[in-house]
């Protein structure tokens, strides 16, 4: 017989329990599975392979958009083995960086970490306060990029601790516990993205940026400017991060990454670092004057005034990747089955740039991937072509084949073309009008025609077939052809200057 | 705390759980600490206030019950006279001396609990109440959390009356009450943070910079203002009620479908029915009501309107708002015979198309008069009515709607949801109430909707940190 309380039996009161609990756990559910959706998606994107990877990493780069935008852990990998993970985020301080660092520990143990300290004059810790001078939209912006680099960190000790170190205003932190209280909103302009993580913008937390800087206004301070005054912040930071470092044992690299426009607050900054690094026995690269260091040419190699492109970024990784391998002696893990993940990471990004370059129609990203794919090409450019006028295209060339043969080409208006037999480890150039014939090359005997009018690669005494489209695409600027270690044509990029 | 927040939510569920705990007496006790925590939370040092309107409106209760034979008016008229000096100080120190001495911060829901301690005292004079002895019970009723900030004006009769011992103890964990309560509290949000928080977002962005836009927007903005003002009042209202029920305590209703009315006095008969209710009972009956001839009427309506825009506001903007209303309902008293002939005369007496037009004139007359509502002084509005006369129609249909803040998806739901409100409005007005019909139906289609429109109100809804939270409109009088 069932016991009745208050005028219902046990039993019905159980039913209705579970009814309440079904009913709350779908809402529940359903509320979980929507701030999953309406989530901006940066954070997961720039960190979702460090989840994956997280056990294997040797090395992290921490920092502002400079480090985002200069080191490529796939190129690190591929060059040298290293397996390394980029944390830098726009606007990333030294602050940032202490608190990134110390949630990447909870799921990682790297060896070495590469710190740029862009911004160690900065005064401040609080980004919702600033200096308390900003504009309120400024503030808001700084709060809005740190979610970048905290949204994708579970709730913990640690993410706690660190917002409520970085944002004053005890309201605004809710946003960082439940980011749905923010992000709800987005729900009218959701894309198919939002459903499925499409995760094409990073590779392995880092951003190639496409654009190319044309002539660039070198700007730097001509005087003596000296060391930071005071004690900032930001160096209060950097000396936990080091401290931090020498309790975990971390080696640490510290960096100054090129900018074309940099004033006396970051060559102070850099001093400061010379200083530091002699004091902790860290090393310290000062990319501030390309002139002393000869890794980057401001002429090819920023997509702005103070962020490297994807060539540049190549060239610091292969820099900063040579030194962490012979300075720091990291392993080779190229060699090791467990690291699978890498391999197949580094052989999509590879297929990703040749498609790229397959569907190129910028003249400078096409240079850019021509060469750092080492790919076998024909280069080519007409008379009176635009492009032989265009001192980054003559750079660029200047670049990928070491002569200044473009230089010659700019002064009789063309024609021009250059034979990139990467397969043999050749390099072959004509400038002006021509009749040449080139042998023991991938692509066989080669025999070139150039004139003001019309222009010819003939193959193996092939002359039905021309390697250059003298009809519909006589009038472009450049035309390469791609070919593939075999030498055959894979693909002909027509480029324009209209 | 925001009623519009997480802590609010755990706030309720923290004192419904408690509540259904204790016994008959804790249950008083325990929803008067809750309360006087809810204010200080919302007041802080300004809970001084509130003890005080509560100790002296207690105590001339008592004074008045315990002298009734002797000399009960000087102790009602001591309690007023207090109350109104409070309120006066608070609220119009800065209008009243013409600006030249600062407006003190205005304490949460001080006009709201001053003229429930004045009715109180009021209704013990008269007899229609006996003093009330518990000063917790008190307390309570003057500071009943969901309805502190912005009403329902309650009555002792209604409300002190339910807290008393015998009818606590029968207050019961009842599943069909904090359902209910819980659905109509989901509906008050979904009214304020789904509608009348996205309309505040166009009339902000709108009446911010009103030179770019010409009449017709301005007036499209201005028609907004009154639903928003709707939704946002009849919305914190659903909230106010749905919670009191969940706490098996009954609050009387505020709205009655007020944009169905078809008249100016229609419209107060629905519109913030326990404002106008206590103006009826405490002012405008008391100066004679429509007793002492025609005249006097029309000047008693006017005297009350004009109170009733100085109780919404210290500025001429309310006051004027205030005379409007009075002015409308004056000339439509003075006009009623024409119009009852005309009506007459063209056959029009009861039909859909009279209907029709009268809803939509009141509406009409009503959303002008809102304009000085909004407006922070006069010449903003005379500027508003002025783009009227720059219609620039074809602003409505250039594309221009979707830049005043809100983009494609949100002016869709904010129609849609508008339509929803409209549709459950003439069910209500027909006598079926969706609320009920729904809890009827087989779970599968109930509980479908109910995670529905959690869902609409959490993601739709405007709230976080991130975005500009409005709070309630009534929470400032």
């Amino acid at each position: 017989m069932e016991e009745r309380v208050d005028g219902l039996t046990l039993n019905s009161k159980l039913l209705i329990c579970i009814k309440i609990a079904v009913f709350w756990g779908i809402v529940v559910a359903l509320i979980l599975y929507a701030s999953k959706i309406v989530q901006r998606k940066d954070s997961q994107k720039k960190y979702d392979d460090f989840f994956q990877a997280a056990d294997q990493i040797d090395v992290l780069f921490l920092g502002s958009s400079h480090v985002l935008n200069s080191l490529n852990p796939l190129q690190m990998y591929q060059e040298y083995g290293i397996t390394s993970y980029n944390m830098g985020k726009p606007g990333g301080m030294v602050t940032e960086a202490y608190w990134t660092l110390k949630n990447a520990l909870d799921y990682c143990d790297p060896k070495c970490i590469v710190l740029d300290l862009w911004a160690l004059d900065r005064n401040y810790k609080y980004l919702d306060v600033m200096n308390g001078t900003e504009e309120e939209k400024v503030c808001r912006g700084s709060v809005s990029m740190l979610h970048t680099n905290m949204d994708c960190w579970p709730f913990s000790k640690t993410k706690y601790e660190a917002i409520c170190d970085l944002i004053q205003d005890k309201e605004l932190r809710k946003e960082f516990w439940w980011d749905f209280s923010l992000y709800h909103d987005r729900w009218s302009s959701l894309e198919k993205n939002d459903f499925k993580l499409n995760n094409t913008l990073y590779v392995l937390g880092s951003e190639e940026r496409k654009e190319f800087l044309k002539k660039p206004k070198i700007n730097k301070p001509e005087d003596e400017v000296g060391t930071i005054s005071g004690y900032s912040v930001s160096q209060q930071y950097l000396d936990k991060i080091l401290d931090l470092c020498e309790a975990e044992d971390i080696q640490v690299m510290l960096t100054f990454m090129p900018m074309v426009e940099s004033y006396k607050e970051d060559w102070q900054a850099a001093n400061y670092a010379s200083q530091l690094a002699i004091e902790q026995d860290v090393l310290f690269y000062n990319m501030l004057d390309p002139e002393s260091n000869g890794v980057i040419d401001y002429k090819t190699d920023m997509s702005d005034s103070s962020h490297l492109n994807a060539r540049g970024m190549r060239k610091m990784t292969s820099f900063i990747g040579r030194e962490l391998s012979n300075v720091y002696g990291l392993t080779d893990h190229r060699e090791e089955d467990a690291f699978g993940f890498w391999e197949q990471k580094v052989s999509a990004w590879n297929e990703k740039n040749k498609n790229e370059l397959q569907n190129c129609t910028d003249v400078y990203c096409a240079l850019g991937l021509v060469d750092a794919l080492s790919y076998n090409a024909f280069v080519y450019m007409p008379y009176d072509s635009v492009y032989l006028h265009d001192e980054t295209v003559r750079e660029l060339l200047k670049q990928i084949t070491g002569t200044d043969a473009v230089e010659q080409a700019k002064d009789t208006n063309g024609p021009y073309l250059c034979i990139l037999d990467t397969t043999n480890g050749k390099m072959l150039e004509q400038v002006g009008e021509a009749q040449e014939m080139y042998e023991d090359t991938v692509f066989g005997e080669i025999e070139y025609i150039g004139l003001r009018d019309f222009s010819a690669i003939y193959k193996n005494e092939d002359y039905d077939n021309n390697f250059l489209n003298m009809e519909e695409h006589i009038k472009d600027d450049m035309q390469i052809v791609l070919l593939n270690s075999a030498g055959d044509v894979e693909n002909v990029l027509f480029l324009s200057n209209s | 705390m925001q009623i519009v927040s997480l802590e609010f939510m755990i706030f309720c569920i923290i004192t419904v759980g408690v509540y259904y705990m204790l016994p008959g007496k804790g249950k008083s006790i325990w929803l008067c600490i809750t309360s006087i925590f809810f204010y200080a939370m919302q007041s802080g040092i300004y809970l001084l206030c509130l003890f005080a309107i509560a100790i002296i409106s207690y105590m001339a209760g008592l004074g008045v019950e315990k002298n009734k034979l002797k000399s009960p008016k000087t102790i009602l008229y001591s309690a007023i006279v207090f109350d109104l000096l409070f309120l006066g100080y608070f609220k119009y120190i800065g209008f009243l001396s013409g600006g030249r001495l600062q407006s003190v911060v205005l304490p949460v829901g001080i006009s709201f609990y001053t003229f429930m301690a004045m009715a109180y005292v009021i209704d013990v004079h008269r007899g229609d109440y006996r003093a009330e002895k518990n000063f917790i019970n008190y307390l309570l009723f003057i500071s009943f959390f969901p309805i502190i900030l912005s009403g329902p004006i309650e009555r002792a009769s209604h409300l002190l009356e339910q807290f008393q011992l015998e009818r606590m103890k029968k207050v019961c964990f009842r599943l069909a009450f904090i359902k209910h309560g819980l659905l109509r509290m989901l509906w008050g949000y979904f009214m304020k943070m789904v509608l009348a928080d996205r309309i505040a977002i166009v009339v902000k962005t709108v009446y911010g910079t009103p030179e770019q836009y010409g009449g017709g927007i301005i007036f499209l903005t201005a028609c907004l203002y009154s639903l928003q003002i709707y939704f946002d009042f009849s919305g914190y209202t659903n909230i106010a009620i749905g919670l009191a029920e969940t706490l098996g305590i009954s609050v009387v209703e505020n709205f009655k479908r007020p944009y169905f009315a078809v008249s100016i006095a229609d419209f107060w008969r629905r519109w913030h029915i326990s404002l106008s209710t206590w103006f009826r009972d405490y002012i405008y009956i008391p100066l004679g009501g429509n007793r002492k001839g025609t005249v006097r009427k029309y000047c008693n309506i006017i005297a009350v309107f004009l109170l009733s825009g100085l109780w919404h506001g210290a500025g001429w903007t309310f006051i004027l708002w205030g005379a409007l209303h009075g002015i409308y309902q004056v000339i439509g008293a003075i006009l009623k015979p024409i119009r009852t002939k005309l009506c007459k005369m063209f056959r029009l007496q009861k039909s859909i198309s009279l209907c029709s037009l009268q809803v939509a004139s009141t509406f009409f007359y009503v959303t002008i008069a809102w304009m000085l509502f909004q407006a922070s002084d006069l010449m903003t509005v005379i500027g508003l009515w002025k783009r009227f006369l720059t219609p620039q129609f074809w602003q409505l249909f250039d594309g221009t709607i979707y830049n005043l803040g809100l983009d494609y998806p949100s002016l869709t739901l904010l129609v849609l949801g508008s339509a929803l409100v409209l549709f459950v409005d003439i069910c209500n007005e027909k006598g079926i109430y969706i609320i009920e019909k729904l809890e009827k139906e087989h779970l599968l289609l109930r509980w479908p909707v109910y995670i529905v429109g959690i869902l609409i109100v959490l993601i739709c809804g405007i709230w976080g940190s991130g975005l500009d939270i409005s709070s309630f409109i009534y929470h400032g009088f």
